[in-house]
């Protein structure tokens, strides 16, 4: 084996030149991150920003189609679905902050505390609509 | 993971179809928005704001979703662009998506 000296890292562009980058709380301090790593960054969000839509969706379609369950069940539903959605695209927003700020301190990227709740939500939402499909 | 000997040294701007495997990221959430919002205002709202009210927040959804999409999209298709990117597109995104649960919450409760 041919030994090489390590060869410099040509993946990482050279510093951002200094412009003007929003919000302010995550550009203005540490140094820039491998693009790379922020556009993956922003597909993660952009898939919580699709699974709060997906939420959304269900939620309207009980709260115009469902009525013929009891109204107190219809709105529970709609009512969690909605809120979840809510919490849904908050947290893409609030991730995608964190991380991005995580990845410029190269500090260690934050977990997603809304998978649980998510997970405990559609699991609710779930056994719902399987109690009210096998009750009537 | 060690490259094969020989092998040309990586190009500055070779990135992995990241761009573009991102700019297709946002066309899927374009078009999760467009059913959302036309299924939200057909079926949630209609008992609330009738029909001039549904299609307001629904063209204002899809149009303002689109315009923010095509305005990152074509952020994505320069490399000296998209490494600069920032955080609007996607806080105009989340606010959009965050008003639409509201509403949706809203009717709930008003109807």
């Amino acid at each position: 084996m041919e030994s090489r000296a390590p060869e410099p890292n040509t993946d990482v562009p050279p510093p951002a030149a200094s412009v003007d980058r929003w919000p302010r709380s995550v550009y203005s301090s540490g140094h820039e991150p491998d693009p790379r790593l922020s556009l993956a960054n922003e597909r993660t969000f952009l898939a919580w920003i699709r699974t709060a839509l997906a939420l959304l969706a269900v939620a309207a379609v009980v709260h115009a189609l469902y009525d013929d369950v009891p109204e107190v069940a219809q709105r529970l539903l709609t009512g969690t679905l909605a809120l979840t959605s809510l919490v849904c695209s908050l947290e893409a927003w609030r991730g995608w902050a964190r991380t991005e700020s995580a990845m410029r301190l190269d500090a260690p990227l934050p977990r997603s505390r809304a998978s649980l709740p998510l997970v405990v939500a559609v699991a609710a939402v779930a056994f719902a609509i399987a109690v009210i499909a096998f009750t009537r | 993971m060690t490259e094969p000997v020989g092998e040309k040294p990586r190009r500055r701007d070779d990135t992995g179809l990241q761009p573009e495997r991102t700019s297709l990221a946002w066309q899927r959430t374009e078009l999760a928005l467009i059913g959302t919002a036309l299924g939200l205002g057909r079926l949630g709202l209609e008992g609330v704001g009738g029909m001039v009210g549904v299609a307001t927040y629904a063209a204002v959804a899809v149009v303002g979703c689109l315009a923010i999409g095509a305005w990152r999209r074509a952020a994505l298709r320069t490399s000296d662009q998209w490494a600069l990117l920032d955080g609007r597109a996607p806080a105009a995104l989340a606010a959009t998506v965050v008003l639409m649960s509201l509403l949706e919450l809203a009717s709930l409760v008003l109807a």
